[in-house]
């Protein structure tokens, strides 16, 4: 039993899913929204916008990969397809590559909807090179947050659970990421400067020259007629280095939502340092992906069906 | 004898819970096998092993002569279909769907055979109905419509009457019949309720504790569950010596009681054991059911 046949069932399956077409049409409706100008449109507006990116991006997508995959993966309804001789890894392969089609789709319609309303509104076709890259970046972007959401479903043995894992995994994921990014923002130095009138008369500071000078001894002293200037630097604390700073640096590149802020931009200058980004973007993604459902096929594998 | 099933030494263990021990068994092939055992004696755990959702802890199972550690098994797979406790279908979809879905799977070339399998388990008529809104009988049957499909010559059943009405149960034992006879399907057929097994089996597997404890044919249990008299006397010689002036079939137990295979007027018989100086002590009648039989295989337990 071959996996065209699995996807083909899958795929067949898909479109009798009123979940799917709702997502489509909330996708597009949030394409409208925000190819709005905001400054002329209603609270309400802004509001809905707010909603369905909600749905669209942090809602539908652990709960369709839950709610689809979960069918079979968790409930066990997959025992059909095993009892007749279909291979696990198949099986699970297929149902990943259907909930991230369905991902994929659902950015694309987004997207388009989106770039069709400022396409007649102004007149223009608002395409970019930078665009046709960014939409082959998000297939592999979506291969990888579809493979990390479908762990607890192969994991889980109920689909309900399943669901309610997976939508706690969106935001942890979110937050994990946000304050992965921050702390490598981090400088490794901060640099203070204390101005000092040299009459005293414009006392800025709180600490005295010479209390500056003691505490930091390799402070830059920078004198002029009327000031001192005295320029300190000293290590951030907030600053990660050494083996933590790689471990963090390297799950925010494998990561989705890490890969989502490197995304090309539509200002970016399209060269071969764009390209190389873009390559390297679409490789972390597709190992990310390629990771993540080998240990979904493990765990699949060993998993007892009932 | 072809078998379609053997397993040897089987055994799967869940924590420190032993489900199966050791188990053996053979299916032969064109048999309605009746596997036999009370809750929690193994049987799920033997199908779902055999149907591929479990691996074994140790030991192993061939089918069709193809053994459960190589990698073409899933090819004899091809072969089966299975409905496992509770049938396994898309409540969102109707009977028809079901089946087009499953025939995908297969990778079957074309719908046709689809109308016939819904006839042969009485669901021609369900239309776009939901499988959600269907009955549990229903529901059975679509499960085991499922199984059918891609034509398999082996049919795994786990407990398919439970649950159901009389009726239901009725039907479906009507249509193991059916595929056993008209499609020469080999069928496995798990059950606690003994009495509809033993209107289908011809075969049956008695499982207690994780362990095949025995096996043996509908001929042989027929034979071995006979109606006979049990008659108790003093002296059983003498008792052989009448039984056998009067041409019955009959079986000496001990020194005093013996199984005699046919009706007797216990008046005549007292009076020819006065005459070999031999006194009756009892007659009692004994008709052993599949059931009483389990019973005493099992220890009553």
């Amino acid at each position: 039993m071959s996996l065209r046949n699995l996807l083909g069932a899958d795929f067949a399956r898909l479109v009798r899913i009123r979940l799917f077409w709702i997502s489509l049409a909330a996708s597009a409706a949030l394409g409208v929204c925000l190819s709005l100008d905001f400054k002329d449109e209603p609270v309400s507006l802004i509001l809905i916008s707010v909603l369905l990116l909600l749905y669209v991006l942090g809602v539908f997508p652990p709960l369709f990969c839950a709610l689809f995959a979960g069918k079979d993966l968790s409930d066990g309804l997959a025992k059909n397809r095993i009892a007749v001789g279909a291979k696990r890894h198949n099986i699970y392969i297929s149902l990943t590559a259907v909930c991230a089609a369905v991902l994929y789709l659902n950015y694309a319609v987004f997207e388009l909807t989106g770039m069709l309303c400022i396409a007649i509104a102004e007149k223009r076709v608002p395409v970019k090179p930078n665009f046709l890259l960014s939409m082959a970046c998000v297939v592999f972007i979506c291969l990888s947050l579809t493979a990390i959401l479908m762990l607890p479903v192969a994991a889980l043995r109920r689909k309900t659970a399943a669901v309610a894992v997976c939508i706690m995994i969106m935001p942890v994921l979110l937050v994990c990421e946000l304050s992965m990014y921050f702390k490598l923002s981090q400088p490794e130095f901060e640099t203070e400067i204390y101005e000092y009138s040299r009459d005293g008369s414009e006392q800025k500071e709180l600490i005295p020259l010479e209390k500056v000078l003691e505490m930091y001894p390799d402070a830059e002293v920078r004198e002029t007629e009327d000031w001192i200037d005295v320029t300190v630097t000293y290590p951030n604390e907030e600053y990660i280095g050494g083996a933590r700073r790689a471990i963090y640096a390297f799950a925010e590149n494998f990561l989705p939502f890490g890969q989502i802020v490197k995304l090309p931009r539509a200002d970016d200058p399209v060269d071969a340092k764009l390209l190389k980004n873009a390559l390297s973007l679409a490789a972390r993604s597709a190992c990310t992906a390629v990771f993540f459902t080998a240990i979904g096929v493990l765990i699949f594998k060993r998993k007892n069906i009932n | 004898m072809e078998y379609v099933l053997t397993v040897n030494s089987l055994y799967k263990s869940y924590g420190n819970f032993k489900a199966l021990g050791g188990l053996n068994m053979r299916v032969p092939k064109g048999a309605i096998y009746g596997l036999i055992g009370k809750n929690g004696a193994g049987k799920t755990t033997l199908i779902r092993i055999i149907c591929g959702l479990q691996n074994p802890s140790l030991g192993c199972y061939t089918l069709y002569g193809i053994g459960s550690h190589s990698s073409k098994i899933v090819k004899a797979r091809r072969r089966m279909g299975a409905v496992v406790e509770t049938p396994s279908i898309y409540l969102d979809m109707s009977a028809e769907e079901n089946l087009k879905e499953q025939y995908r799977v297969l990778g079957l070339p074309s719908f046709e055979g689809i109308n016939e399998l819904l006839e042969l388990v009485g669901l021609e008529s369900t239309g776009k109905k939901k499988a959600k809104n269907f009955s549990l009988g229903m529901r059975q049957r679509l499960g085991i419509a499922i199984a059918l499909c891609g034509d398999p010559d082996f049919l795994v059943l786990d407990e398919p009457v439970n649950g159901l009405d009389p009726q239901g149960i009725v039907e479906i034992r009507e249509l193991i019949l059916r595929l056993n006879r008209e499609k020469n399907i080999t069928v496995l057929i798990s059950s606690h309720i003994l009495s509809e097994l033993s209107k289908l089996a011809t075969h049956y597997g008695f499982i207690d504790g994780g362990r095949m404890i025995k096996e043996l044919s509908a001929e042989e249990l027929d034979a071995a569950c006979r109606k006979c008299m049990r008659i108790e006397v003093t002296n059983a010689p003498a008792l052989a010596r009448v039984l056998d002036g009067m041409g019955v079939e009959y079986k000496i137990l001990s020194e005093t009681e013996a199984d005699v295979f046919a009706k007797l007027n216990v008046t005549v018989l007292t009076n020819a054991l006065t005459a070999e100086d031999c006194e009756l002590v009892s007659v009692t009648e004994r008709d052993e059911s599949l059931e009483s039989y389990y019973i005493n295989l099992v220890g009553g337990n």
